[in-house]
């Protein structure tokens, strides 16, 4: 069955990058998308996907945030980063909960970033699937 | 597994923490850093929109970036030591060839442009160089202003063109500590 993904970032430039990775590359099932840290915990909730892949630099609520928040209402959320940025707040975040940490620039035409991607994906969705 | 640029997250922050140099040795680090700015605006470029870009003439160390374009995209970016701005400047007529597309909307450029920025962060952080001098810095929020209504201050900061067909894209980078915005202990 295809894990069922979430992706939470502010730009429709990425996202519609990632929609396509995520379904035809992964064959996930991206079940929403959302462009901030408010409707990453909204989303969570309703639709409790197996696999929320968030950016950090995001308007209203930043993804470290909505990290906290649906960790601590949902323990066992697997949560990929997936951003530019370097600082403190990527080790905060694993060190929240989220599962791993993949850099940008997305470099999907590049053959080692697309496998690391996909076993980064894999691991992170490890422990939820049978 | 995580998909780091080989540094590792930890050695990323560091720096970060040290005592940030005076504001005229940020102009000394600038001049050092000029080629790291221009190299990684073309990489970001390169990797992002797949656009390969020229340098015509040399980027250059300024007091103040330049601010009069039709979309001048700026991004703040700080840390505990220093604050900086990443400023990205096109003409209207560049756009579309710029981000691959026809009739952008002034949100679709803000989208792209503002991506831009943030990768452009993200890789200077990559870099040895500019992560020695000033450490990570974390991204705010981008801004997209049109027809030239910016506001730069005056700061240090490293800019230049880059050329693809007949258009060009300015970058800008300025960097200054945050001595002067802190209280004196008393």
């Amino acid at each position: 069955m295809a894990p069922r993904t979430i992706i939470i970032d502010d730009s429709n430039f990425i996202v519609t990058q990632l929609r396509k990775h995520f379904t035809e590359t992964l064959g996930h099932q991206v079940v929403a998308v959302g462009k901030d840290g408010n409707e990453a915990v909204d989303l969570y909730r309703t639709h409790r996907p197996d696999l929320l892949a968030i950016d950090l630099s995001m308007p209203h609520k930043r993804g470290v945030d909505a990290i906290k928040e649906i960790i601590a209402e949902f323990p066992d959320a697997r949560i990929v980063v997936i951003s530019a940025v370097r600082s403190q707040e990527m080790i905060e975040c694993i060190q929240l909960g989220a599962k791993s940490y993949i850099e940008k620039p997305l470099k999907f035409d590049t053959q080692e970033y697309v496998r690391d991607f996909a076993l980064t994906v894999e691991e992170a969705l490890g422990g939820s699937r049978g | 597994m995580n998909i780091f640029s080989g540094v590792g997250p930890e050695s990323l922050v560091q720096g970060s923490a040290r005592t940030p140099l005076p504001n005229d040795r940020i102009r000394e680090s600038l001049v050092k850093l000029c080629p790291v700015f221009c190299s990684t605006a073309i990489d970001t470029i390169q990797v992002m929109l797949r656009q390969k870009c020229e340098v015509h003439l040399p980027w250059e160390i300024v007091e103040q970036l330049q601010g009069q374009f039709d979309r001048i995209l700026t991004l703040g970016c700080s840390s505990n030591n220093y604050s900086a701005i990443v400023c990205i400047g096109i003409q209207r007529d560049s756009v579309d060839a710029f981000i691959g597309t026809e009739n952008a909307s002034v949100e679709q450029a803000a989208d792209v442009l503002g991506e831009l920025a943030n990768n452009y962060c993200g890789l200077l952080s990559d870099n040895d160089e500019f992560r020695r001098a000033f450490g990570t810095l974390t991204q705010a929020v981008p801004a997209l202003y049109l027809d030239g209504n910016s506001f730069l201050p005056f700061i240090w900061g490293a800019q230049g063109y880059l050329y693809f067909g007949e258009h060009w894209v300015y970058f800008g980078y300025s960097v200054r500590n945050n001595t002067g915005f802190r209280t004196p202990q008393g």
